[in-house]
């Protein structure tokens, strides 16, 4: 009976709806070629070669420079430019080029279709070159990486911010945590003084960033303590306030938090993040998106919340003494996931756009990160290149047009 | 309803004042230094006396800007920072100051040390005579000086005063004697105690936020870093701009959104709605700024043949908004381009949202009660379907004023349309903190006025909404 009650079944069913069969080819097809692209960018499209020998010994640069990116390595690539004339037996990426590679021979412009100074078929700029000369194509490989990765962590930090305070002010509503007056006073008290520490740390004061971090750490265990150490007994005898049981409005508290946000003017505050953080890396830019969108998934996820707590299969855990920790995320967060899986491929279409609206206007990522609205952006500087409005552009344009269409099909 | 004004209108307020917080702190934490811009960098490696010239400017340029003054209307230090930290003029210094401070305490001992040791640089620069001690073993001096911000520095500024041999003719003795006794006080002083207790001071009004609200209020934004003009007489011109684009680009949105939308909800031909519908989907998908890209390299040149330069090109849009009357006619056809790129972005949104909300409509009974009464299919769908339909896009109406105020950045950017996007982007690039503050401030509060509206309309459009 109990397996009966349990999930599991539920979860099964869920995913049905959102089997692969259902989604129309081309949406498969284009998101399976952005995402090839932003996962072997380096071995699609690099200067250095996929596989040589050098002084008989075979080696793997291209693949050993995506390794050492992850690792935060960037020596790989000079090392093997060094080596450069005593490969042999070289076999090269697709497209011989890294984004940032300067091919001397087609600078100013080349067009796809003019003839190119080349010595090879294979080293053809298949979309053009820009004004130093750097391929057009590579500059797109390297951009869905770039994409990818600002709109899944976009979409992750809005979810681990937004879903948590959603779900926990769906579940608890306006009366569901009760705090003794003591209670709530030393945890306002330590949150202060947490605060008051990392202050000070910032002005410069010699403390141990353990002390800083302590009071914090408290707040956390706080009923914990209290409740092993049986001080609740204590708690009650204590006069007045002190004694006194309040409920915490959460929801209301959330609903606010939300309304504020709503309120702000979103892009005006997004460009001036950007003016503070100046030009930035992927993972700023992705939380700096995530702050406005954390709204969005703590609102569905409120809603949700709202309506599976009355379920019967959320009594039954109750009934079998399940912690409200597991009933939030074991039991009522897998049957909440199918607007969440929906808002999160509209989130990620939304956090692409916005990354590339901010590299377009010059705002978003550092000059040595090729972008596909940087790349658009250098289109506005020399019309007749039409290749370098036209690829980028699309690329944009289909990946999103896919997301989206993919949203609206699970929704 | 009254009530119900009168309650948002008081919600109003506080919402103003976090907009105000919000949009002040950021313009303090803001990169760049603004006193730099005007007073110009005071450098160390400049002649000593020079350095001192800057130093005053630097100084007052700092208080005629009220940088001098606390933050917000109360401030919680250390009880080892005193508050008299703020009339240090230099950022380093009060750097090396502070952490002093936080050292040793005593702060006022500390704060007179810094005065006696801008004396003695200043008068050692002045001395018309010989140096008494050797130029070279000065600098160190000085240097030492400049970079003390720790007990062993102090105990090495000992050393080094010691070191120096000033003979008892030199009338700098008096100074040095005073540096060195002044040092030897702050080393053999006791550490004091409880330094990192938190103290809590009361500003009043004289506070930099005060300052720049109240003036704000009173319509003085302050004047761009850029280039000295009040911010006021940037905003306004600006805003003209914007707002001729805006107006015409919102009225082209709705016109071609809302009859777009309904008629998908109307038709029965499946074909045609198919194609019409994945157009708008395509539309809607497409980023703004590479349609206006793609319309200025295609549209505005000769380099495509002639016939494809149909539309005048962003120089000449820029010449004719700045010297053309603003709403003649003249000029608006010079924003057709822009206007129709911000049109036909926004239609394929409206159209989505009218055609979803009018097919929710669509199936009601009263609709059909309508058909029974006989009316005519024209008199049910403009009488009964489309007023409740349009019912639910009052609420996209909120969205339509602060876009009027921020127009479109990117179109802006692209078509060189000196409005209020152009603005912002520019202030952004020159650090021009002021404009953008008061641009931000403004767009916030036309956001939440925006908001208001839209629930107002939302009410008299419908009898059946109750706020309570």
């Amino acid at each position: 009976m109990i397996d009966a009650i349990k999930t599991k079944n539920l979860r099964k069913a869920d995913f049905s709806v959102f089997s692969p069969k259902s989604i129309p080819l081309w949406i498969r097809l284009v998101l399976f070629v952005w995402i090839f692209a932003a996962v072997f960018a380096d071995q699609l499209a690099n200067e250095l070669p996929l596989s040589c020998k050098i002084d008989g010994k075979r080696h793997y640069p291209a693949i050993a420079e995506s390794i050492a990116k992850i690792r935060g390595d960037a020596s790989v690539r000079l090392k093997y430019r060094g080596n450069i004339d005593r490969m042999e037996s070289i076999v090269m990426a697709p497209i011989p080029y890294s984004p940032q590679t300067i091919d001397r021979n087609n600078t100013g412009f080349v067009s796809p279709f003019e003839d190119q100074h080349i010595n090879d078929w294979k080293q053809r700029h298949w979309l053009g070159t820009d004004r130093l000369g750097r391929d057009i194509m590579a500059g797109m490989i390297h951009g869905a990486r770039v994409a990818f990765v600002v709109g899944m962590l976009a979409v992750f930090f809005a979810f681990i911010i937004g879903v948590p305070l959603g779900a926990a002010a769906g579940y608890y509503g306006d009366r569901g945590i009760f705090v003794r007056g003591l209670v709530l006073l030393l945890k306002t008290l330590l949150l202060l003084t947490w605060l008051y520490l990392l202050y000070l740390q910032l002005m410069g004061a010699a403390i141990s960033g353990l002390l800083v971090w302590l009071p914090f750490l408290l707040v956390v265990f706080l009923p914990f303590l209290i409740r092993k150490s049986r001080l609740s007994l204590l708690i009650n005898r204590l006069p007045g306030f002190l004694s006194r049981t309040f409920s915490i409005p959460l929801d209301l508290i959330l609903l606010r938090l939300i309304e504020v946000f709503r309120s702000l003017p979103n892009l005006f505050i997004l460009l001036a993040l950007l003016a503070v953080f100046g030009q930035t890396g992927m993972t700023t830019i992705a939380l700096i998106l995530a702050l406005l969108m954390w709204p969005t998934f703590a609102r569905y996820t409120r809603a949700e919340f709202l309506s599976l707590r009355e379920k019967e299969f959320v009594s039954a855990a109750r009934l079998f003494r399940k912690s409200e920790f597991r009933i939030i995320f074991t039991d009522i967060l897998p049957n909440a996931k199918a607007p969440l899986i929906v808002i999160s491929a509209f989130g990620i279409s939304a956090a692409i756009l916005a990354e590339s609206t901010l590299s377009f206007l010059g705002l978003g990522l550092g000059i040595d990160q090729v972008s596909w609205g940087s790349m658009l952006s250098e289109a506005r500087r020399y019309f007749p290149a039409w290749w370098m409005a036209v690829f980028p552009g699309f690329a944009i344009f289909i990946i999103i047009y896919a997301l989206n269409s993919l949203g609206d099909r699970l929704r | 309803m009254k009530y119900y004004l009168l309650r948002r209108i008081l919600l109003f307020i506080p919402a103003l004042l976090v907009i105000s917080l919000l949009v002040f702190g950021l313009g303090q934490i803001m990169p760049g230094d603004p006193v730099e811009r005007l007073a110009g960098q005071v450098e160390d490696f400049a002649g000593a006396e020079q350095y001192h010239r800057h130093l005053e400017q630097y100084r007052q340029t700092r208080n005629q800007m009220g940088l001098n003054l606390p933050v917000f209307y109360f401030s919680v230090l250390p009880a080892a920072v005193s508050p008299e930290l703020r009339e240090i003029p230099l950022e380093r210094d009060r750097e090396r100051l502070r952490s002093l401070m936080l050292e040793i305490g005593h702060s006022e001992k500390i704060i007179e040390f810094f005065r006696i040791s801008l004396e003695f640089s200043l008068t050692t620069a002045k001395s018309q005579r010989p140096y008494c001690p050797e130029p070279n073993q000065l600098n160190v001096l000085l240097r030492q000086l400049q970079n003390t911000s720790n007990t062993s520095d102090l105990s090495r500024l000992k050393v080094l005063l010691n070191e120096v041999h000033v003979s008892k003719e030199c009338d700098l003795k008096q100074q040095f004697d005073q540096l060195l006794s002044s040092v030897n006080g702050l080393l053999e002083i006791e550490k004091e105690g409880g330094l990192l207790r938190p103290v809590l001071y009361w500003n009043g009004t004289q506070n930099r936020y005060h300052r720049w609200i109240s003036s704000a209020l009173a319509g003085d934004w302050g004047r761009s870093m850029r280039d000295g003009q009040e911010v006021g007489k940037k905003i306004i011109p600006a805003l003209k701009y914007t707002l001729i684009l805006s107006v015409w680009s919102i009225l082209l949105t709705f016109l071609i959104g809302i009859p777009l939308g309904m008629f998908l909800a109307v038709t029965e031909k499946k074909q045609l709605k198919r194609l019409i519908r994945n157009l708008l989907y395509a539309l809607y998908a497409m980023p703004l700024f590479w349609m206006a890209t793609m319309a200025i390299v295609f549209f505005t040149t000769n380099e495509y043949g002639s016939w494809t330069n149909i539309f005048p090109s962003s120089t000449q849009i820029m010449i004719q908004t700045t010297t053309g009357h603003w709403f003649s006619f003249g000029t608006l056809s010079y924003l057709l381009l822009p206007v129709l790129c911000m049109a036909f972005s926004g239609a394929a949104f409206v159209a989505r949202q009218m055609e979803e909300s009018a097919l929710r409509e669509k199936y009601k009974a009263y609709l059909s009660m309508s058909a029974l009464k006989g009316n005519s299919n024209l008199r049910t769908i403009f009488k009964h379907w489309f007023p409740n339909a349009i019912f639910p896009l009052i609420t996209l109406s909120a969205a339509v004023l602060p876009s009027l105020i921020s127009g479109s950045v990117v179109i802006e950017v692209i078509f060189n349309i000196p409005g209020m996007g152009r603005l912002l982007w520019d202030s952004i690039f020159a650090q021009d903190w002021n404009t953008l503050m008061a641009i931000l401030l403004l767009g916030g509060v036309l956001t939440m006025f925006g908001q208001l509206l839209a629930d107002i309309f939302y009410k008299k459009a419908d009898p059946r909404v109750k706020y309570d």
